[in-house]
């Protein structure tokens, strides 16, 4: 029986296997695509930005409910989330640390210090606000964050600021009300963020170029940022049907200087802990990248290791930029490992930086806890004007006045070309405003505003309420004409290599400025134990004399008068005995009569 | 409490008051003193104690020392730089020596115009060199300053070589240290406290007349707390805690009981106004407190002068807590080194760096008696109050008595007497409350405010009768001279220059005639009766009116300055109680005699006097005097400076209160008696 079953039996059974897998292989074509990068860009000031950038992008829309029902590489957690609420865009950043523009240029994905979360609604939906608060608490379980405090009282519905990053009819993304953006600055963000955000990639953090993402390291950086990005773009380029993309990015600043003793030298293993040792099966496009940019302007020798597989020299706007790109895949196969390294022959030396062509800073004036400012600087170094849009939300107890904004430009008053202001409400609502005005060439742009700080209800202040109160960051946007210091991937496509092929002329930058914390007049909260004691005291020690005043009837009467025997009775059953204080009285009075009769006698003697 | 409703039981109160009115001003004054003098035993203050508990002072070890970074070298190529060019800071230097650690190295310029012509209209320009250590991982949302002045070769105050050199090896430290969470701003200013207020301003956007803060370049946070350092290049003997601020502020207790905690920790020295702790085992005994006493003193009279001890100083005004650490350097003796401070600046800042809240918890308003004990508000108002009582009691005692006196009068009959009637008496009871209210509301604000006030209870006061319409002349002269003496400054500055007389001359010259020109104005103001001039005021209205003024006075400067309302109360108030017009010559000279040495000018000048001991030992009278009639018009014209530099109110006080409400007592002695 064993005999019968030849060699010839084995090959077919498994050209049947193979038949039917080939099959099955045909009918799931993947629909789906994951592609893992990383940008490595070494800065002037001897820091190292290491932006690492997951895509997925699957042939799918959340306006077709029943295109997420197989899910291969897009994570079903999320998924779900965005068919649920019918969610058309979604951006979410949960960062620690502020993006330092004036050293480090422009960061591939912006965003402020805490978290920020502004997302477009497909038109269907039809109780945004609704939506919105139950997408925000699926969000808060998702990523173990707070988003949960994106109430209407810090919703805001930014006009001209935000627009959608993907694809959406000009109809549709001039329309504000599909749109809601907030922001919570005073959310610290580590660890537990960190974690939710890894298990959405398909090879989670066991492979791939997520195995250097130890949260130790990562939260002792100088800057760390995660986020979400998922927007529906075009699936080929005549347009005919949508993708939805969704971008997991992850930027952290390190200064290497600290650790090597003033060199700026690095790896990956020094910086992360571990080098790279596999590649994600799963990624169609594996590469990492380094900015040159700032290593040929330094004099310094520099050598890379191991040498890169390939150097891609281009233009983006007018600025000629040169990345060195290294291949995971094939650096691992023939090296085992890719441990990123740079060496510098000498030590760093700090010089004048250049800053980007527009950055900003945003302070808090004046002392006092009556009344303050806010004060924002905008600083344009191009020789070209430009059209900016500033945005500011204002928490509701730091009351604004209105006729106290201002833009000034070296002295002269700067008229905005628009304004939208939502006043604020107590309790309810935030101050809103946008703003759009030109940026002169070379000149220093400065917006102030003047605002009353509300005084509390005691309940309303949170434990630590000497602290201070958060302040969201302002946000700027506006199109640079040149990409100097410009990182971020073409709007157009999805991958950070394809800035490499970017031709376009104009840029789209924002700006998150800092957040501000400003103190409120906070009562001292162990008064009100102090104060009932006293207040107490006080009432029971005057409550009785005072109440005796107001409440006791006085009674003018004549003492020639016969009082009646009933009345005499009556009198001597009161405990107090009214004839006395009676008789005070009318003895007061005679002696007022007098007195009075005395004035005008001598008034009469004096005019005589 | 029976008393409010029984009439009778309240006259038996107020008449007691009024009967033993001279033995209880006599026994409240003498009480108060003796026990705000006692307050410095250790019977009546207490231990000082950390109330923050986010500060944990101590808790770490200090690590600090000059790592990669030869300090002698650097002390030396810093003692060159500064050699180069005697008039001019190098600040060029300075500036690449904080951009080399890597930090974000700023220059701020700004320009001095000085008040009341000094420099004629012209400018004195500065520089200001700061440098701001990020925190890691927040987003510049609190900072955290570490300063030094920077003084020229030739300048007469002690060098602070040693704290910019100690400061340059801290940030190359802290710079690698990853636990910060709050921005430290190293800041060295220029022209003392000038620069400190250009940069202050400068930093909260504040535009002011007389210093034009250029624009920063740079900024952080909030700032939470500063840390002023003088320390000079060498050993160290001991450090010296300064924290008196403009207008006499104080910072929160915690900061000075951190710097002292950190200092006891590192083994080093620590005193206030240079008076050393007395040892555990003394500090029981008469020595003892005899030592504390002068240490509580000194500390009081920095605090009553209202002016920075340091470039700390500024900061208490912007809610920023600070406090200068001074080195104290002697020669042979001392054995502190630079990196010994470094650990103890250290320590400061990791604690600091700890906080999670501003300073909040601890005492705002207190007096030290040495390092470790301190008197708080709640302890040191009681005897203050028993010191101001007998003018207020004075002030009853008088009021009832003119009420007795036309009741009397009434009784016998007589005719042709000033008189109020009782219920009118009640009616301008209420007044007075009501002046009272509206005077304490003014108290805080502008002086002009409280001029129209003053003018508007005049007003009310038309209503109330002839008795207070008497005195109204007086008091609106006196103010008017008040007046005057405010406004005075500029328009003798102005007029300085025709004369050809240096400035500070003018103005001190001015201020003396306008003194003189105020001595004299009871007789412009008196009517002439049988027995020469002499004013025709009702006195014990006009007395009692200006008790209850003075008391107001020095009870709202005690919420603002303990010590100035302490030294003013205790000289003003015997002489102020005591005065009243009589016919005994010998009596009368010898009030106005008592009047003239408590009178702002001479206390003023008495205040050179105390502050030339302090400076130097007394040799002779008589170069005491001079060298203390220097000081004054040298102080004068500071004083003056500092108002329209910092916004100091000491002479805003002196000249809309202490002046007016002196006159007053001076008419007193010149009215008729009754």
């Amino acid at each position: 029986m064993d005999a019968s079953i030849g060699p010839w039996h084995r090959t077919r059974c498994l050209l049947y296997f193979k038949i039917i897998f080939l099959f099955f292989k045909v009918y799931a074509l993947p629909d789906d695509t994951f592609s893992e990068e990383l940008l490595v860009k070494p800065f002037e000031s001897g820091q190292v930005l290491f932006h690492f950038q997951f895509t997925t992008l699957w042939n799918a829309s959340t306006a077709e409910p029943g295109s997420f029902t197989h899910y291969r590489l897009f994570p079903k957690a999320l998924g779900d989330v965005l068919v649920k609420y019918q969610v058309q865009e979604l951006h979410l950043s949960l960062t620690q640390g502020l993006w330092r523009y004036e050293k480090w240029g422009y960061p591939p994905e912006d965003a402020p210090p805490g978290v920020e979360l502004w997302v477009w609604f497909l038109p269907t939906v039809s109780n945004i606000d609704k939506t919105w608060s139950d997408l925000v608490n699926a969000l808060s379980g998702l990523f173990c964050a707070s988003l949960n405090f994106m109430d209407s009282k810090s919703t805001v519905l930014p006009r001209w600021s935000f627009r959608p990053m993907g694809l959406a009819s000009e109809y549709y993304s001039f329309d504000s009300r599909f749109m809601r953006y907030s922001a919570l600055p005073k959310e610290i963000v580590c660890t537990e963020n960190l974690t939710p955000w890894k298990k959405l990639l398909p090879c989670l953090s066991r492979v791939g170029l997520a195995t250097l993402l130890n949260a130790m390291k990562l939260y002792d950086s100088y800057y760390s940022s995660l986020g979400i990005h998922v927007r529906p773009v075009c699936r080929t380029q005549t347009c005919t049907d949508q993708s939805i993309e969704l971008k997991q990015t992850l930027s952290v600043v390190f200064d290497p200087t600290i650790s090597s003793s003033g060199y700026q030298n690095w790896q990956l293993r020094s910086l992360f802990g571990d080098p790279l040792t596999s590649q994600c099966p799963l990624a169609s496009i594996s590469k990492v990248y380094l900015d040159k940019a700032h290593l040929q302007s330094s004099d310094a020798t520099v050598t890379l290791y191991p040498e890169p597989d390939e150097v891609v020299n281009f233009t983006r706007g007018r600025e000629k930029l040169t990345y060195a790109v290294w291949d995971i895949g094939r650096q691992i196969s023939r090296h085992q490992q890719l441990n990123l390294a740079i060496h510098y022959n000498r030590k760093i030396h700090y010089g004048e930086i250049n800053p980007p062509p527009v950055y900003a800073q945003r302070f808090i004036t004046g002392f006092g806890l009556e009344k303050g400012g806010i004060t924002s600087i905008i600083y344009n170094n191009l020789d070209t004007n430009l059209t900016a849009i500033y945005m500011e939300t204002i928490p509701w107890f730091l009351r604004l006045y209105f006729s106290s904004i201002t833009i000034t430009n070296h002295g002269i008053v700067v008229k905005p070309y628009k304004i939208h202001y939502v006043p604020g409400k107590d309790r309810a609502r935030n101050y809103q405003l946008e703003l759009v005005f030109r940026l002169r060439p070379h000149s220093v742009t400065k917006i102030s505003m003047q605002f009353e700080r509300a005084f509390l209800k005691w309940t309303e202040y949170p434990p630590d309420a000497n602290h201070g109160f958060y302040v969201n960051s302002a946000i700027i946007s506006t199109v640079l004409p040149d990409a100097y210091n410009y990182t971020a991937s073409p709007q157009t496509s999805s991958l950070l290599g394809d800035s490499t092929r970017d031709n376009s002329t104009e840029f789209f930058l924002r700006l998150h400025t800092e957040t501000l914390l400003v103190s409120l007049p906070t009562p001292d909260f162990s008064m009100p134990y102090n104060v009932i004691c006293l207040a107490c005291t006080v009432v029971a020690i005057v409550f009785g004399s005072i109440h005796n005043l107001t409440t006791r009837r006085f009674i003018a009467v004549d003492p020639d008068k016969q009082v009646g025997i009933i009345q005499k009775i009556k009198n001597k059953f009161k405990r107090n005995k009214p004839e006395e204080i009676v008789a005070e009285l009318t003895a007061s009075e005679s002696v007022d009569q007098k007195n009075e009769s005395d004035i005008k006698t001598k008034k009469k003697e004096e005019m005589g | 409490m029976g008393f409010l409703s029984n009439p009778k039981q309240r006259q038996k109160i107020i008449d007691a008051v009024s009967k033993y009115n001279n033995k209880l001003c006599v026994l409240c004054y003498v009480a108060g003193v003796a026990w705000f003098l006692a307050l410095a035993s250790p019977y009546l203050n207490a231990q000082t104690y950390i109330s923050e508990n986010a500060l944990l002072p101590g808790v770490v070890g200090n690590e600090f020392h000059f790592t990669d970074f030869d300090v002698n070298a650097v002390l030396k190529e810093l003692q060159e730089e500064l050699k180069k060019d005697k008039g001019k800071l190098p600040r060029d230097w300075l500036y690449s020596q904080f951009r080399m650690i890597g930090l974000d190295t700023y220059m701020q310029n700004y320009s001095i115009k000085y008040p009341l012509h000094i420099t004629r209209g012209q400018s004195v320009p500065g520089q200001n060199v700061y440098a701001i250590l990020r925190a890691r991982r927040t987003a510049s949302t609190e900072a955290i300053v570490m300063s030094t002045p920077f003084r020229p070769k030739g300048s007469d105050l002690t060098q602070t070589t040693g704290g910019i050199v100690l400061m340059l090896g801290l940030a190359r430290h802290f710079r690698k240290q990853p636990y910060w969470s709050k921005d430290i701003i190293f800041l060295v200013t220029d022209h003392e406290q000038i620069g400190m207020q250009a940069w202050l301003e400068g930093y909260h956007l504040i535009d002011a007349d007389y210093i034009k803060p250029g624009e920063l370049p740079g900024r952080s946070g909030p700032i939470q707390a500063a840390i002023n350092l003088e320390i000079p290049s060498g050993s160290l003997k001991s450090f010296d805690l300064k924290i008196q601020g403009l207008n006499g502020q104080l910072p929160n207790l915690d900061l000075f009981n951190l710097a002292v905690k950190i200092c006891n920790k590192e083994g080093a020295d620590v005193t206030l106004h240079q008076q050393h702790n007395v040892h555990s085992n003394k500090a029981w005994t008469l020595d003892g407190f005899q030592h504390t006493l002068k240490t509580m003193l000194k500390m009081m009279w920095s605090q009553a002068m209202g002016l920075p001890t340091g470039n700390h100083g500024l900061f208490h005004q912007y809610h920023i807590e600070a406090l200068t650490l001074q080195g104290i350097h002697k020669k042979k003796s001392g054995d502190i080194g630079l990196d010994t401070t470094g650990k103890i600046v250290e320590g400061i800042f990791r604690s600091l760096n700890n906080l999670l809240e501003r300073f909040h918890q601890s005492f705002f308003f207190y007096i030290l008696s040495s390092t470790n004990r301190y008197v708080s508000i709640g302890m040191y108002m009681p005897p203050f109050g028993l010191i101001c009582a007998p003018g207020l009691i004075k002030a009853i005692a008088l009021w009832v008595g003119l009420g007795k006196e036309t009741k009397n009068k009434e009784a016998k009959g007589e005719k042709g007497e000033k008189t109020e009637s009782g219920k009118e008496e009640v009616a301008s009871d209420t007044n007075d409350q009501d002046r009272e209210k509206s005077e304490e509301k003014t108290d805080d604000q502008e002086a002009e405010k409280e001029i129209s006030s003053d003018e508007e209870d005049e007003e009310e006061s038309f209503h109330a009768g002839s008795g207070i319409l008497s005195t109204v002349p007086l008091l609106f002269s006196s103010t008017l001279m008040g007046l005057l003496c405010s406004m005075g400054p500029h328009l003798l500055a102005s007029m300085s220059g025709s004369f050809r007389m240096h400035i500070e001359d003018g103005i001190f010259y001015g201020f003396l005639a306008l003194f003189t020109a105020s001595l004299i104005f009871p007789k412009m103001v008196g009517r002439k009766t049988s027995k020469g001039k002499k004013l025709l005021f009702d006195w014990q209205l006009l007395k009692c009116i200006g008790l209850i003024f003075q008391s107001l006075v020095l009870f709202s400067l005690s919420l603002m300055n303990i010590s100035l309302a302490f030294f003013l109360g205790v000289v003003i108030i015997p002489i102020t109680v005591i005065v009243h017009p009589t016919s005994n010559r010998c009596l009368l000279w010898f009030q106005k005699l008592l009047l003239l040495l408590v009178s702002p000018a001479v206390l003023v000048y008495l205040a050179a006097m105390v502050g030339t001991l302090q400076e130097e030992k007394f040799t002779s009278l008589v170069t005491l005097l001079s060298k203390s009639w220097a000081n004054l018009s040298r102080g004068l014209l500071l004083t003056l400076v500092d108002q329209y530099f910092f916004g100091s109110w000491i002479f805003i006080v002196f000249s809309f209160s202490v002046l007016p409400t002196w006159l007053v007592f001076w008419g007193i002695a010149f009215c008729e008696p009754t």
